[in-house]
């Protein structure tokens, strides 16, 4: 079933005393998110291998649809995942503790109870984590085209021009999915929809025992995420440092969350309100005065991260005051989707796609040409008017502009 | 569906009927008429019914419909 009350892109603010929570409003892939580390080498160190590399990545992490993952946990483990997230991944030695200090929540939602979660999602889980999916998620290995804000962009271990990065895209697989799933069907079930102007808006009040039940097995989910994310991460750096031998000056910038619901206060009429504010293809944009911006970033802003198409340029933002006033600290999430994936299908030829990529330097690895025909930038929205049009508002300030060298799509 | 522009990059769709909020659009000319192709912006005035909703139901400017 479709579920797509709320557009991709939208975000709403429900006050927690009286309001409501929909799944609909945060979204069938829980926390899928961007993450971006800065490394030192430049694209000229990095081209000759890049072929090399790639393929050291797409065979490091699995990608495609249903794909299992090199670790398959034991339920308690699984449990224990999804009650710490990121944290957990560090324990078992995936990453560093300067990831978790650069990831929104530090990549651990402690409201998160793994016993709300169903049997299934877990069996679902269980195969996929550490891995990347299929859809619009990749890995990218990208190099920085052009700085707009010096200042900022060097808080955020962006120097210069030809700096190479490494950028994942992907979120908490079918485990999200599941949870969404069970609670949309029990939502339904105890409240209905006949009072809703579209089925796909169903939802619980937000202190309703169900629909705290479904915000703490989201949470989960936005852990399941993090932990994805963290393995991943700690893979790329294992890549690189075979490809290349090092994995030195590969530091995390930050990790975004632009598929959730989270609880923030924000002035509403001069009245400060605790609010459940659902974000669904849209990212927090908080500004440098906001307590949830992680240390390291007091004073700076908290970065954004906004992914172009395949072939296309992806750009760092960072926060703002005026976005936390203009759209509860909101902005955009990516192109946009211009074509549905059947109409990509039927427009483009994967092996053509890849073919003109690599006419433009650009190298792509996929599990299946058709990933590749799915993604194609003509079915995407023009990702510079997105930005400017966040730079402009004040909804997220443009810090630097990326370009793919190389990816890997899911 | 009436849809009023309120700065160069700033739309509403004014509250009308079960709306408990107007919804606000953020995007160029270029991008709304991108996302007046699809039920973006009829999806973003069911989201203002919604209980308990503040302020506006927002629209990002890379919003599209879901598929």
């Amino acid at each position: 079933m479709a579920f797509d009350g709320f557009p991709i892109g939208g975000v709403a603010a429900i006050d927690t005393e009286d309001g409501i929570i929909s799944p609909g409003g945060i979204g069938y892939d829980i926390n899928c998110g961007v993450r971006l580390l800065r490394t030192d080498w430049t694209a000229d160190e990095i081209v000759p291998k890049l072929k090399e590399l790639l393929n050291e990545l797409f065979n490091q992490i699995p990608s495609g649809v249903g794909r299992g993952g090199q670790t398959k946990l034991s339920k308690d483990e699984m449990l224990e995942m999804l009650a710490k997230g990121s944290k957990w991944a560090l324990e078992r030695g995936y990453g560093a503790k300067a990831d978790l200090d650069a990831t929104e929540e530090c990549g651990w939602l402690k409201q998160a109870e793994p016993n709300f979660v169903s049997d299934s999602a877990i069996a679902r889980g269980r195969p996929q984590l550490g891995t990347l999916g299929a859809g619009n998620h990749f890995l990218e290995i990208q190099k920085v085209e052009e700085i707009y804000d010096e200042k900022t962009a060097a808080a955020f271990g962006i120097e210069k021009p030809g700096q190479v990065t490494v950028m994942v895209h992907c979120g908490s697989r079918g485990f999200g999915h599941q949870v969404a799933s069970d609670y949309i069907k029990q939502m339904e079930n105890k409240y209905g929809f006949s009072h809703l102007p579209d089925r796909e808006l169903v939802n619980a009040p937000f202190n309703s025992e169900l629909g705290q039940r479904y915000f703490r097995a989201m949470c989960a989910g936005m852990n399941y995420a993090f932990a994805n994310r963290q393995m991943i991460v700690h893979w790329m750096r294992a890549s690189f440092k075979k490809v290349i031998g090092t994995d030195y000056g590969m530091r995390q910038v930050y990790d975004v969350c632009h598929n959730i619901a989270k609880v923030e206060k924000h002035k509403v009429g001069g009245e400060t309100k605790e609010l459940c504010v659902h974000r669904k293809g849209a990212t927090r944009s908080f500004g440098m005065e906001r307590e949830e911006v992680n240390d390291m970033y007091k004073g700076v802003g908290q970065p954004v991260f906004i992914p172009g198409s395949m072939s296309t340029a992806s750009y760092i933002l960072v926060g703002t005051k005026e976005a936390e006033e203009k759209s509860f600290g909101s902005t955009a999430h990516g192109a946009g989707r211009e074509m549905s994936r059947k109409e990509a299908i039927m427009s483009f030829r994967g092996e053509k796609v890849a073919a003109e990529m690599e006419k433009r330097n650009i190298l792509v690895k996929a599990a299946s040409w058709k990933g590749i025909a799915e993604e194609a930038a003509p079915a995407y929205k023009d990702i510079n008017e997105v930005v400017k049009v966040s730079n402009d508002v004040g909804l997220g300030k443009a810090v630097a502009r990326l370009a793919p060298l190389g990816v890997v799509k899911g | 569906m009436e849809l009023k522009k309120i700065s160069e990059n700033e739309w509403e769709i004014p509250k009308s009927g079960g709306m408990k909020v107007p919804a606000r659009i953020f995007a160029s000319d270029k991008l709304i008429a991108k996302i007046k192709q699809d039920r973006t912006l009829m999806q973003a005035a069911n989201v203002a019914h919604l209980q308990g909703i503040q302020k506006f139901s927002f629209v990002m400017p890379d919003a599209h419909e879901g598929y």
